[in-house]
């Protein structure tokens, strides 16, 4: 543990030293901010003539135009904003990713880099970096699909021999949600981890990209209880929001519609200034001082 | 310079997106808002005070005024009437339907609608034969509507509720014979479904299952395979009377089967196979 806590506090000193660094993070997060703003007015004219059959095409044969009007729209904003996230960290991400970890390479290497110097060397091995991020988004997708199917399929299966009042218990608690959801952010962590150095790997090593993959999973298996608990540490910080927005009819009738908005802006903030930043350089310092020890 | 155009870029940014300002939207959230307010008396009727009554039924008449033409406006006025009838003020409620009537009296829907609620307050009431009197001209003048067509049952069930079983029986003879006539006079092949399996459901609570089965049958003849309407609830309807009510159980299999040959999709799917296995289990010796 104390590993980590000497991880985390140089990730904050390096921060602290070298202010720039948090540029690449800044920028994904007001661009996930300008998603958030756009969604939100999507229902609204004009943008609702570009959303509107978009959102028509995709919600409209279950939900009519339901999605369209107000308060309904805000059910909708969790998902919209979750398939618009999801692009952009795929699209813009992996680049804010590659500037940074080009900027700690500067900063280890004691040379001067700037927010732009960082980019042109990110964008000249972007193709990498997105197809790493794409894998890893892919990879997350699939494991959870087959997992949460089987674990469907297991739990249908065991409560069957179950006693009555177990199972009543059972479904009524919600037990079988709550272990899917601990199921999906164990995986999540677990997927991120396999993958976390690849980039450090691309950019400090100048690797090839299956190299730097393969590299990255060789690393994480030498290392991957430190590796786990740093990344599920900050992820944990996300869990709240991920509960509370998979339910957005509820903060609409306890609260006001607007709330859901507020809630997916506080988790932006929290993911994309907090656990990205902390992840992404812990990461990286942490495959350095691993370097540095061969 | 930079600074100087991202200001300007950002201002149009915003008067573009605050510039359609009256947009629907704005005004479904406005609605919203006075509804949300509405909830509160809804919710404690009776401990809620008269003057905040008059407040939110004053916010409701304010929007009206506001978006007399916007669809909102119309359920506004309904609103401003089950406020009234909540709070056990029925003479308010019914004026406020009387406008709504005079208002609307080239629609329908609305003035069923309308006439319904009024005949609601009476019921509420204690007052059955005023109420009766408006569902029955519900009835008369606008047979077709939704309204109309389900008002037989609903007066039918009134009775059941109260446990008056003659007046129920007559009142699902009555409305078996006006569907009936309905239908004989009807050329629309949907109103006509509507109608049969409406009559059919008459016959079912008159236990008159030879009827039932008969106009049942009807539609099968008339819809299966023919037209798009789906028949797998008419297919379950007479499963049901041939096992429990008639217990002839190879008709219920029969029918049993077509449903699950016709609509493999259907709802009623997974319980047909479970009824049909239970069939055949119970038929071993």
């Amino acid at each position: 543990m104390s590993l980590i806590i000497k991880l985390y506090s140089a990730t904050y000193k390096l921060f602290k030293d070298h202010s720039r660094l948090i540029q690449p993070f800044l920028l994904l997060f007001f661009i996930q901010v300008a998603t958030l703003i756009v969604l939100y007015f999507a229902p609204r004219l004009p943008l609702r003539k570009v959303f509107g059959p978009i959102i028509l095409t995709f919600w409209g044969p279950r939900y009519g135009n339901s999605f369209l009007h107000y308060p309904y729209s805000f059910l909708l904003l969790p998902k919209l904003f979750q398939v618009g996230s999801l692009a952009l960290s795929v699209i813009v991400g992996a680049l804010t990713s590659g500037i940074a970890i080009v900027m700690i390479a500067g900063i280890h290497n004691k040379k001067r880099i700037d927010l732009f110097s960082a980019t042109r060397v990110a964008i000249s091995k972007y193709m990498y970096l997105f197809i790493i991020v794409v894998l890893w988004v892919v990879a997350l997708h699939y494991t959870a699909k087959f997992f949460n199917w089987g674990a469907l399929q297991a739990s249908g299966f065991l409560l069957k021999f179950l006693p009555f009042k177990l199972r009543i218990f059972i479904l009524r608690n919600g037990i079988i949600t709550w272990s899917l959801a601990l199921m999906n952010f164990i995986l999540t962590v677990v997927i991120h981890s396999l993958l976390i150095y690849a980039i450090p790997v691309l950019i400090f090593e100048k690797q090839k990209l299956w190299k730097s993959i393969l590299k990255s999973l060789s690393f994480f298996k030498e290392r991957w209880v430190t590796t786990l608990v740093f990344v599920a540490l900050p992820m944990l910080l996300y869990v709240p929001f991920s509960i509370l927005l998979q339910k957005p009819n509820f903060l609409i009738t306890k609260f006001f519609p607007e709330f859901v908005a507020y809630t997916i802006l506080l988790g932006v903030i929290v993911n994309y200034l907090i656990i990205d930043p902390l992840i992404t350089v812990s990461a990286a310092l942490f495959y350095l001082s691993h370097r540095k020890e061969k | 310079m930079k600074k100087n155009s991202l200001v300007i870029v950002l201002s149009l940014v915003l008067v573009f997106l605050c510039g359609c300002g009256q947009d629907y939207y704005l005004i479904e959230k406005q609605y919203y808002r006075i509804r949300k307010e509405a909830r509160k008396i809804y919710n404690n009727p009776f401990g809620s005070p008269p003057k905040e009554l008059e407040r939110v039924v004053g916010l409701f008449r304010g929007f009206v005024q506001q978006y007399p033409n916007n669809n909102l406006s119309l359920e506004a006025q309904f609103e401003i009437a089950r406020l009234y009838a909540v709070k056990e003020e029925y003479v308010k409620a019914r004026e406020q339907l009387k406008s709504i009537i005079e208002k609307y009296s080239n629609a329908k829907t609305i003035l069923t609608e309308a006439i319904f609620l009024t005949g609601n307050t009476y019921q509420a009431e204690d007052n059955w034969n005023a109420a009766l009197a408006q569902y029955k001209k519900i009835i008369r003048d606008y047979p077709t509507t939704s309204k109309g067509l389900r008002m037989p049952m609903y007066i039918a069930r009134y009775y059941e509720f109260k446990h008056q079983p003659d007046k129920m029986i007559a009142a699902y003879q009555e409305a078996a014979r006006h569907y009936q006539t309905l239908r004989s006079k009807s050329n629309n092949p949907l109103l006509n479904y509507i109608l049969s399996g409406l009559l059919a459901r008459s016959y079912v609570q008159l236990k008159e299952w030879g009827n039932a089965l008969a106009t049942y049958q009807g539609m099968l003849d008339e819809h299966m395979g023919k037209t798009r309407l789906a028949m797998d609830t008419v297919l379950m309807e007479m499963t049901l009377i041939y096992n429990r009510e008639l217990k002839q159980k190879d008709k219920a299999k029969e029918t049993l089967s077509l449903l699950l040959k016709n609509y493999p999709a259907s709802r009623y799917a997974k319980v047909a196979q479970r009824l049909l296995k239970e069939m055949s289990k119970n038929e071993q010796p």
